[in-house]
């Protein structure tokens, strides 16, 4: 198990040097530069080639990578170009507010998608199961940021039980911080609530179809223990690959939310440093993000252990 | 303006001698109270009889984007320039009619010559780090924006300046190298700092403002307090101001109707009826200084040498359409690029170019060449533009020209169209300008970096060069006259429409003035709740 995680974390490395050279790439071929947002559209070509030579933007691109990579193993993210504030101030700022929003958002979408596939599963083909799948049909294809400006309309402005917009640290009282959290993370959890639903429904049919659970109820065991002790446990191995995988999705989907509500997250932080061309902010956080990311498909592959004795991993 | 602070201003401007200020004051039967007050420098007191305002509050200002920074000398975002007004003052501000300047920091200024300016400053004033306000800190602030290695966007507003002088501690004298008339409103972009060499005045900001700086909290709020000392006594009435970054248009509308804030930077303007229905809602509306129009690349086929074809295409602007259903009433047709209530505005440029499709024939008979496809380049950015650009396709069809809308991203439409020129014609709006040189100068004189059109004409370059060294009003005027009856007879763009601006904020707010260029000024404002 030790070699096994010591050769993920090595192949890790290699997948953020990847994605780092990818996005630099990226940014380098979009057009627009950071000295002409600094020098606004005034600045005469003279200007912005002095500030770009300032910026050690003249440089060949492999020389501007490498500096920015010697820095970073160094563990400095550089400063933003825009706002001179630090690049990992920005981050540690707002990477724990976009991680909660995604967490919560993973919660409310385990918490309603996978007892929706359950139910869903073990009453097939009954009036239930129809509204079920149907709703779960509505929360896949309803686009969050939509779905979040009705909840908006709903909750804030027909029934004021909900700030419309803003962040609330934990700081002033966690009912003011949830009550902050609460619509962000339901619109971001709901394409995910709905696509755990069809997944653990389609799982558990499998599941309730094997021998070992016809096994289970000819020696008498009670419905619900065959479908929530056994049958659940081994459906829940494909689900939880999906929730892994998700999370990457869900921080994409928390760009549009934050914006929506104005939630102080990484997202927003990085469409707005795209749209200036701040290169050290969009690269540091598509590092920290990327790192993230992979860490929990490492924490996946390694809940599979716990949750099926067969599955082993080399070493 | 009002026939009063006309005179405050003539008076400030040294336009008018202190005599015949108390002369006129008196003819005028203004009170003593606001007599001392224009002697004083001070802006003129509330309207008589008005209600006492109430102390304290904050005001919660929604702001429609993430500000880029609260350097003065390096922001270049609107939200930027409301956050940092509050805390950096200049030497002179513009007045809310955006037609003239008035004192800040400088109590009154003189012209002795054509190329020089004597600013007398204002005694007492100190910075919000306790540091007395003096002639050293427009000198350091003045050096700090044109030192070349700082790349402050606003240097090139002040290259005409050949030389800053210290007279004594509280008055400075600006030498131009030649007259440059435009140099009071340019002026207003000059926030003075405290002669600190290396503080970082993005991240730690020290100013004169009526408010000033508590912290910066990333995508939540920036946060100003009162500035106990700040040199108008009394003012400001606010005991702080809180900024919040509310980018999604839809959540920024409901954070105003259920109270969550109290000002609205920026509305999506068909949502403005249903705040105007809200008893909880006061919308201030105000003609301002944004403008469309539809340009042609002077340079470049089929719009080159082809007055006939660009005529055509300004009389195939459906204007009225565009006022009421794209922009929801909240405009009014534009022929030139000054607002109409500007004292240089010429009256006879009005329906200049209209909407008649077969007047627009007639030219196109005329052109040569005469091109059966155009391409127009706009952004998303500003998605009136595109729906601008569909109803022009619709008009073009019924005269055989099939036009190609290009959409572009905001930074790739600047490259392409401003920097490289790579365009045959381009919508898109520009905002601002106090002093009439704003308006033209720097878009219409030949090989100016914003002249994006490349229209150069030796006539109208002369002409925008003597406006520049005209002293006198009346000269000037009749200068800008001629520059725009040529503009609209040339017509390298054809103007679509001014904007209004727009600003929704809670009726609890009072004494707020708008001004057309989305100015806040909270020095007076009060919260009765």
């Amino acid at each position: 198990m030790t070699r096994y995680l010591a050769g993920r974390l090595f192949h890790m490395v290699l997948v953020l040097c990847g994605i780092s050279v990818v996005v630099f790439v990226m940014l380098k071929l979009t057009p627009g530069d950071p000295a002409a947002t600094l020098l606004g559209v005034q600045a005469t070509p003279e200007e912005l080639a002095r500030v770009r030579r300032a910026m050690g933007l003249d440089r060949p691109w492999i020389v501007q990578f490498g500096l920015w990579l010697g820095r970073v193993l160094q563990g400095d993210l550089g400063v933003s170009y825009i706002s001179r504030k630090p690049v990992a101030e920005l981050i540690l700022t707002r990477f724990p507010v976009t991680l909660e929003l995604t967490l919560v958002a993973m919660l409310v979408a385990a918490a309603i998608g996978i007892p929706a596939g359950v139910i869903s599963a073990s009453r097939r083909y009954t009036g239930l199961d129809y509204s079920i799948t149907s709703l779960a049909l509505f929360g896949v294809s309803m686009p969050s940021f939509w779905f979040g400006i009705l909840l908006i309309l709903l909750f804030s402005l027909s029934l004021g039980w909900l700030p419309a917009s803003g962040y609330a640290p934990v700081a002033r009282g966690l009912g003011e911080h949830l009550r902050h959290l609460a619509m962000p993370a339901l619109s971001l959890g709901l394409f995910l609530a709905g696509s755990l639903a069809r997944f653990t429904r389609s799982s558990m049919v499998e599941t309730l179809a094997q021998d070992f659970i016809r096994t289970g109820r000819a020696k008498g065991l009670a419905e619900r223990v065959v479908v929530y002790k056994h049958a659940l446990k081994n459906a829940l191995i494909p689900t939880v690959t999906v929730l892994g995988l998700q999370f990457g999705f869900l921080m994409g989907g928390a760009v549009i939310i934050e914006q929506v509500f104005a939630y102080p997250g990484v997202g927003w932080l990085v469409l707005i440093a795209v749209s200036q061309r701040d290169y050290p902010v969009v690269q540091g956080v598509v590092l920290v993000v990327a790192a993230v990311f992979a860490l929990a498909n490492l924490l996946v592959d390694v809940a599979y252990t716990w949750l099926n004795p067969k599955i082993r991993y080399g070493g | 303006m009002s026939q009063v602070d006309r005179l405050a201003v003539d008076f400030w401007t040294g336009r008018l001698s202190r005599r015949a200020f108390l002369a006129r004051a008196a003819a005028l039967g203004l009170s003593a109270g606001f007599v001392a007050d224009v002697l004083a420098g001070r802006l003129p007191p509330a309207a008589a009889g008005a209600v006492e305002p109430r102390r304290g509050g904050t005001l919660r200002v929604a702001l429609d984007g993430e500000i880029d920074t609260i350097d003065p000398h390096k922001s270049v975002t609107i939200v930027g320039f409301q956050v940092y007004t509050q805390i950096y003052e200049g030497l002179v501000r513009a007045n809310p009619t955006l037609d003239g300047m008035v004192p800040l920091l400088a109590e009154r200024w003189e012209q002795p010559n054509p190329t020089t300016y004597v600013f007398h400053l204002r005694r007492g004033v100190r910075f919000h780090n306790g540091k007395e306000f003096k002639a050293e800190d427009v000198v350091f602030t003045f050096e700090r924006v044109m030192d070349q290695r700082f790349a402050s966007p606003r240097r090139p507003d002040f290259l005409p300046v050949k030389a800053l002088e210290v007279v004594n501690d509280y008055t400075v004298r600006f030498v131009m190298s030649a007259p440059f008339s435009p140099f009071i409103s340019k002026l207003e972009t000059l926030r003075i700092v405290p002669k600190l060499p290396g503080h970082d005045f993005a991240r730690q900001p020290i100013g004169t403002g009526p408010f000033q700086f508590v912290e910066w909290v990333s995508g939540q709020h920036i946060t100003l307090r009162r500035n106990n000392a700040y040199w108008q006594e009394s003012l400001p009435y606010l005991a702080g101001v809180q900024f919040r970054p509310i980018p999604e248009p839809a959540t920024r509308v409901v954070a105003l109707r259920t109270g969550d804030v109290d000002v609205l930077n920026a509305v999506p303007l068909k949502d403005v009826s249903t705040l105007e229905r809200d008893p909880k809602i006061k919308v201030y509306r105000q003609m301002g200084v944004v403008r469309d129009h539809l340009g042609f690349h002077m340079q470049r086929p089929p719009f080159q040498n082809n007055p006939n074809l660009r005529l055509a295409l300004a009389w195939a602007v459906d204007r009225k359409t565009i006022v009421d259903d794209i922009l929801f009433g909240h405009a009014k047709p534009a022929m030139v690029p000054i607002p109409e209530s500007h004292w240089a505005f010429n009256p006879k440029v009005r329906g200049a170019h209209g909407y008649d499709l077969d007047r627009a024939r007639r030219y196109l008979a005329e052109a040569n060449p005469r091109p059966s496809e155009i391409s127009v380049k706009v952004s998303p950015t500003y998605p009136d533009q595109i729906k601008m650009a569909e109803l022009l396709q619709a008009s073009l069809a019924q005269l055989g020209i099939r036009l190609n809308i290009v959409q572009l991203e905001w930074s790739t439409w600047i490259r392409e169209v401003v920097s490289q020129g790579n365009y045959e014609a381009e919508i898109v709006l520009i905002s601002g300008g106090i002093d009439p040189d704003d308006f033209f100068y720097q878009w219409l004189k030949s090989g100016q970096v914003f002249n994006i059109w490349r229209y150069a004409d030796p006539r109208m370059d002369e002409l925008l060069d003597r406006a520049r060294l005209a002293t006198s009003q009346r000269e000037r005027q009749a200068l800008y006259h001629q520059i725009q009856e040529k503009l609209v007879a040339d017509a390298p763009m054809t103007h679509i429409v001014y904007r209004e601006s727009v600003m929704p904020v809670t009726a609890d707010l009072r004494d707020f003035v708008m001004t057309g260029r989305y100015d806040m000024d909270f020095r007076r404002v009060w919260l009765a709740r």
